[in-house]
């Protein structure tokens, strides 16, 4: 077993020389060479999770002497889980680029970040130590922005790719200063020490709720939680298989899991609550601005990508009302549909030449097997029993019911929207009138065709694996009467008024979205994603900016002023040697 | 013992490297190129012996009494200084096609020479004299371009470098007039007298100006942007580093557990003063670095730039006056060293005037040239800290000096604030490079540089990587 999670990501890292070589012989060999080694990657991580047993932890070698770092896997139920997942979404994707791609230049570059990214991500979820954990970490963000760059020739890519790797740089560097204190506090990093009772636990209270913010930053820049999610809806400038991995099944779900891992420090009895309630409010905002945002947005990625945003809020909101166990089946049921919908999405964009969904409309009897995925994803996404996306949300607003009224609102708004934008974007691009760019589309090649399918049917039968046994706790994590109800009761509201006002009143809703001030500002609001861009955009030319041309200018070049700064700094030692400071 | 042999074989070299570039094209470098090649052999051979403490060596006695001492430090930062001068001959030899090329490996190999001497010495006279003649060779390599700006820049550098020198000078005779000793390890006695304790700041501010702290850089971007390409690449990868190093080893003698000071002892007289300066320092460096590079036009001011933030954070590291704050200074040292050489070699002819390395002009180079921009991109990305290479843990250990030096001050933990806030300020222009010169629309095509020029950067570049997967192969010669 162990040796099948050390197998699991170091397949996948020690096989990208060898993608590369084969890659630059032919782009094709390459791709069934990056196939192969996800398979390998695959098989490893379920033989992993198949023969479970207790707990355990493994490490070689001092990796990096000065904190005592040793390379390690840690296998537990939560490491094979995501493990499981990840290799298995990563395999599909590898092989619907196989026909994505085709023809494209650049494939050595695509399928070495890919292995790379895999590999890494793999490690990052086996890992048993935090260093380990932010090596990983870093490296899948590199892997990110250069993949979201990969299409350089547009400029918007180039940018998006800046953008995604400061913003996240900035969450990083937050989770750095964390796991730099807990080394030099604890003498290792090792996740089943510093968890443990002498660990984190033993520390004061100010400081621990000081260190689970820094992960909790470092979560929000990786998971694109607001307001560090600017990056995210950018990065749908990149390949459509990069953005249904990375950008919304596997990386940005990293965040994530650092905090199930972390879970132990979120909840430990001296912060009361208090970091278990930052997480939940993040969560929750960011399910509601995502959501809405998704609701506005006219380009098909960037309703996904704002979906993510939402969908990644309930994870985190899950876990700060303390149900891992749904936040860990979220985390796996909306990579699941998720990835299907980018997947399906790659084949629509494919077939109609673009990505803006005014121009697309009933293509649903042209595409029968792409609309046929596409609607498991969106039905899924909504959360429709039986299919995956149902039992997780279900489970969480069970615990928000629990906890209180006001999660339970924000909740089933956060629901709302979601099936809001779901059929919205159901209705749009596959039904009504054919758009400008329908002319005669056709499904994709069989590489692009199989992948769908298999997720598609992945989402139908995951439910049985996951309700069948509670992984994370032995607590009942399954859905309430309650939540049933209610999240029935809005499925099937959202469904009405997304008919009504998206199909068959389009046109008059959208005559009514122009005629009122107040609808038509909301709308901007929702499609500019509240303004963030603008006020970043602000900050940096209005202070960062100017600060930075101010600085450069102390560089005159002139050797007077050169000479009169080096006096200066003697005349400042001087005078504190004056003073007696020195 | 065998360092100082190995110095003086250089400057052997030297003396025949003169008339025979006359005769053949490569001689002259193969001369130098094999003298640096013995010299990291004997190192190498000589390293397991230094790795127990401080070795001190005094090979002459009378007249030039000079003190030498060889400990795991001097031993990485010299290895980091040959490597990378070696990396430069060998590049050099391909680089120059026409012209005088003699005197250049002449004063390059002078320079390692000295470079050796700094690192090594272990009396502030015998640090003195080899600063000097850094000084003057790195002048000498810096006009050897001829071109106007780089005389320009050539007598910048001499200016504000001999002004360094008076201070270091002063520095020095304060301290031997309050302790009555030359050597290194007394240092810590010097700060008994506050007369010793401003000699001592005066001598941290004299070696400020060659690893270039704010406010002492101004000659760094000139000297970066204008000298020959092989010039600026040994400047920036060894020169700095090596002057930073100068800092280290005045600063070593106060820590505790830095080898001087018996274990458990503190350094005498209160150094909380010269901590406070280091610290201070280090931020400005590091800030006015970053937020300089970050509206360059011109990729190697950009680089020069960025260097100055480097020795921002490692006076950061420095500042805490600890032993993992001597490890992650050498071990910056180290990766900024291989990285910033190997891009100023990548660069190359393409960006050997002032013209050329304009971010304008060299964009999409590395669209038409892909062994040029995988090397451009991985060595910026190397730089800002991205693993899998070297200096994505110099960064953590940085700032692991500082939160390790937490308790003793809250300072150092505002500094560790201030350097990832920089390392964050500090992708913005690295990513924007890459995203110009790697990835940027071509204007034209452009010629693709013969693959074995690129030889000397892939180099370094490899030892960087193998430095990030394999950490511990590295590091286990520090520890």
């Amino acid at each position: 077993m162990i040796i099948a999670a050390w197998l699991s990501w170091l397949l996948p890292l020690l096989g990208v020389p060898l993608v590369v070589l084969a890659a630059r012989h032919s782009g094709r060999l390459g791709g069934w060479l990056a196939v192969a080694l996800s398979g390998g990657s695959v098989a490893a991580a379920f033989y992993a999770a198949l023969t479970l047993g207790a707990s355990t932890t493994e490490g070689y070698t001092l990796w990096f002497p000065p904190l005592s770092v040793t390379l390690q896997v840690e296998v537990d139920q939560l490491s094979v889980l995501v493990g499981a997942f990840v290799s298995f979404v990563s395999l599909l994707v590898v092989v619907y680029s196989l026909g994505y791609l085709k023809d494209e230049p650049g494939q050595a570059r695509y399928y070495a970040l890919v292995m790379l990214f895999v590999g890494s991500m793999m490690g990052l979820v086996m890992s048993g130590n935090l260093i380990q954990f932010y090596f990983f970490w870093e490296v899948m963000g590199v892997c990110s922005a250069l993949l979201i760059a990969f299409w350089s020739d547009r400029p918007a890519a180039r940018r998006a790719g800046l953008k995604a790797f400061v913003v996240t740089r900035l969450g990083d560097s937050s989770l750095l200063v964390a796991v730099v204190f807990v080394a030099v506090t604890f003498g290792t990093t090792s996740f089943s020490t510093i968890l443990g009772p002498g660990g984190i636990a033993s520390l004061g209270t100010g400081t621990i709720f000081v260190l689970g913010l820094l992960m909790f930053i470092g979560s929000m820049g990786k998971s694109a939680q607001v307001p560090l999610h600017v990056w995210l809806p950018d990065a749908m400038e990149g390949p459509t298989t990069v953005s249904a991995l990375i950008h919304a099944a596997t990386m940005v779900n990293a965040g994530v899991f650092l905090m199930l891992r972390m879970y132990p420090m979120i909840a430990l009895p001296q912060l009361s609550g208090s970091l278990a309630d930052v997480i939940l409010a993040v969560g929750a905002l960011s399910a509601l601005v995502g959501g809405a945002c998704a609701l506005a947005a006219d380009d098909i990625k960037r309703v996904l990508a704002y979906s993510t945003i939402s969908q990644l809020g309930l994870m985190f909101a899950a876990i700060g009302l303390g149900n891992l166990t749904a936040a860990a089946y979220q985390m796996v049921s909306q990579g699941l549909f998720k990835a299907l919908a980018f997947l399906a999405a790659g084949s629509v964009i494919t077939a109609l030449g673009t990505r803006e969904i005014d121009k697309m409309g009933g293509i649903a009897k042209l595409l029968k097997f792409t609309y046929a995925g596409f609607t498991v994803s969106i039905l899924a996404m909504a959360g429709l029993p039986p299919l995956v996306g149902f039992w997780s949300k279900d489970a969480i607003l069970s615990s928000a019911i629990s906890a209180g009224l006001f999660p339970t609102l924000v909740l089933l708004a956060a629901f709302a929207l979601t099936s809001l934008y779901g059929f919205r974007l159901l209705f749009r691009v596959f039904h009504g009138h054919p758009g400008e760019a329908v002319k005669s589309p056709s499904e994709p090649p069989l590489s692009m065709l199989v992948p769908i399918g298999a997720l598609s049917v992945s989402i139908l039968v995951a439910w049985y694996l996951i309700q069948a046994q509670p992984l994370l706790s032995s607590e009942s994590w399954l859905p309430g009467p309650y939540a049933l109800a209610s999240s029935l009761s809005v499925i099937g509201a959202s469904l009405a008024v997304a008919y009504f006002v998206y199909l068959s009143g389009y046109q008059r809703s959208a005559a009514l979205i122009r005629s009122s001030r107040g609808l038509t500002s909301l709308r901007d609001l929702f499609h500019d994603g509240f303004g963030f861009d603008k006020v970043y955009g602000k900050a940096y030319d209005g202070a960062l900016g100017p600060l930075a041309s101010a600085v450069s200018r102390l560089q005159t070049g002139l050797v007077e002023a050169n000479t009169a700064l080096l006096l200066l700094a003697v005349g400042v030692l001087f005078v504190l040697f004056a003073v007696g400071v020195l | 013992m065998e360092i100082l042999f190995a110095g003086g074989f250089l400057s052997l070299a030297a003396d025949l490297a003169g008339p025979s570039a006359f005769l053949k094209r490569y001689a002259a470098g193969l001369v130098v190129a094999a003298a640096l090649a013995l010299s990291i052999a004997v190192l190498l051979s000589d390293w397991p012996s230094v790795l127990g403490g401080i070795v001190q060596l005094q090979p002459v006695k009378e007249p030039f009494a000079s003190v030498y001492v060889v400990d795991r430090y001097t031993t990485f930062t010299a290895f980091t200084a040959l490597v990378v001068g070696f990396a430069v001959v060998a590049y050099s030899t391909l680089y120059f096609e026409s012209g005088r090329r003699g005197p250049f490996y002449a004063l390059l190999s002078i320079m390692m020479c000295t470079l050796v001497g700094v690192v090594s010495a272990g009396d502030l006279l015998t640090l003195f004299l080899f600063w000097e003649g850094m000084t003057v060779s790195a002048y000498g390599l810096v006009t050897f371009g001829r071109g106007q700006l780089s005389m320009e820049a050539g007598i910048k550098y001499f200016f504000m470098a001999g002004i360094g020198s008076l201070l270091v000078l002063y520095g020095i005779a304060a301290v031997y007039f309050s302790t009555g000793s030359i050597l290194i390890g007394s240092i810590g006695l010097s700060l008994t007298t506050s007369f010793g304790q401003l000699g001592f700041a005066v001598l941290l501010l004299g070696l400020g100006v060659e690893a270039a702290v704010v406010p002492l850089h101004t000659w760094l971007p000139d000297v970066y942007s204008a000298s020959p390409i092989p010039t600026a690449s040994v400047v920036s990868g060894a020169v700095t580093g090596v002057a930073v190093f100068g800092i280290l080893k005045v600063v070593q003698p106060l820590v505790p557990g830095g080898g001087y000071l018996p274990p458990g002892l503190q350094p005498v007289g209160g150094t909380g003063a010269i901590e406070l300066i280091l610290a201070a320092l280090a931020l400005l460096s590091m800030t006015v670095g970053n937020l300089s590079a970050l509206v360059q036009g011109n990729v190697r001011r950009m680089l020069s730039f960025s260097s100055v933030a480097q020795t921002g954070y490692m006076l950061a590291a420095l500042s805490t006056m600890s032993a993992p704050g001597l490890v992650a200074a050498v071990f910056t040292i180290w990766n900024h060293g291989l990285l910033k050489s190997n891009l100023f070699m990548a660069i190359g002819k393409r960006g050997s005037t002032v013209e050329g390395s304009q971010l304008d002009s060299l964009k999409g180079a590395g669209r038409s040239d892909r062994m040029f921009g995988f090397l451009f991109g991985s060595s910026s990305l190397a730089l800002m800290g991205a693993p899998p290479f070297g200096m994505f843990w110099s960064e953590i250990l940085v700032i692991q000096a500082l939160l390790f030096a937490g308790p003793a001050g809250t300072v150092f933990y505002l500094l560790a604030a201030a350097v990832v806030i920089n390392i964050v300020l500090s992708t913005g222009y690295y990513f924007r490079v890459v995203n110009t010169v790697v990835f940027g629309e071509t204007s034209g095509s452009r010629e693709a540089v013969p693959r074995i020029d690129l030889l000397p950067s892939i180099s370094l570049l490899a030892l960087s990587l193998v430095t990030g997967i394999a950490p511990f192969v590295i590091l286990g010669w520090v520890l």
